[in-house]
């Protein structure tokens, strides 16, 4: 089977972890725990993860979980920042 | 970041690790995360959630042809019959897979998936490649899968948003006559529902 370039992971994949370390696992829930909160729409947490992914594929690639993680946490920290401005401590 | 970056020890968290463990930190602070309810996120993604669901879904499409219809006209409230609803899954559309239309999904600008019938997605769904070439050249990046679409069947690529997700229904295979919705169920695979794989024929029936 000849590949153009390699589609990471894939067609071995079925069984794969679903996050590669616990930091994954954390940001992931973290961001979905807050839009359950009400502190996000998932269509405002879509858009940032969007446009960070966008900015990222400017100069790089998403070619594992690690690399799409640190891009979701990325967002998380700025849909959070957005909030502190709103709330200053 | 506008912190100096933390010297690197090599026993010690990364810096990622204190990233997050920080944020954890100051949101749980300020009132708007419990710990709890992340540790229950994650066991319900990491463990309870997955594509076995979607396999029941098109298990019972493959056996109850008004079910199909239904399936095929509002999808998100036939999931919901079975008992699969929630984050991600609020409005889906299931498309068919026949002798002339060959359906896969992708979602181009991030990793929208439907997660009840399915779980979180594999990474190669999250990755450039693949998301830049479902839509580019659908039938190599099918190839790659293994998967060969006839030249006179039509690929349908489906760009999935926030406001809607879908899920393959796979074409039940041959061989399959005498197989009730559980058998039928453990046949299906997360790739066919992604419409990157097809459902095997099995190889002698249980």
């Amino acid at each position: 089977m000849t590949r153009i370039y390699p589609l990471p992971g894939q067609p071995e994949s079925e069984g794969e972890a679903v996050f590669d370390a616990p930091w994954q696992a954390h940001a992931f829930a973290m961001a979905v725990h807050l839009n359950e909160q009400g502190v996000f729409s998932w269509a405002e947490w879509s858009e940032q993860l969007a446009g960070l992914i966008e900015n990222h594929e400017m100069h790089a690639t998403i070619q594992n979980s690690d690399d799409y993680y640190r891009v979701w946490l990325e967002a998380l920290e700025a849909m959070t920042r957005n909030l502190d401005s709103q709330n200053p401590e | 970041m506008p912190d100096t970056p933390l010297p690197h020890h090599s026993h010690g968290p990364s810096d990622i690790e204190l990233r997050v463990s920080r944020l954890e930190k100051l949101l749980v602070d300020k009132g708007l995360v419990d710990p709890a309810a992340i540790d229950a996120l994650v066991d319900t993604y990491q463990n309870q959630v997955g594509p076995r669901n979607g396999a029941r879904v098109v298990a019972r499409a493959w056996t109850d042809e008004n079910y199909k219809k239904q399936l095929l006209e509002n999808a998100t409230e036939s999931i919901m019959e079975l008992g699969y609803q929630g984050r991600q899954g609020e409005h889906m559309q299931v498309v068919e897979n026949t002798d002339t239309v060959h359906n896969m999904v992708v979602c181009t600008l991030c990793s929208c998936y439907p997660w009840p019938v399915l779980g979180l997605p594999p990474t190669w769904y999250k990755a450039s490649s693949y998301r830049a070439r479902a839509v580019s050249e659908p039938r190599a990046v099918l190839a790659e899968f293994g998967v060969e679409v006839a030249e006179d069947v039509e690929i349908r690529v489906w760009d999935s948003t926030a406001e809607i997700r879908y899920l393959v229904l796979p074409q039940r295979p041959a061989g399959t006559e005498e197989f009730n919705e559980d058998d039928l169920a453990k046949l299906v695979t997360r790739d066919s529902m992604i419409g990157v794989g097809l459902v095997q024929s099995p190889q002698s029936p249980s």
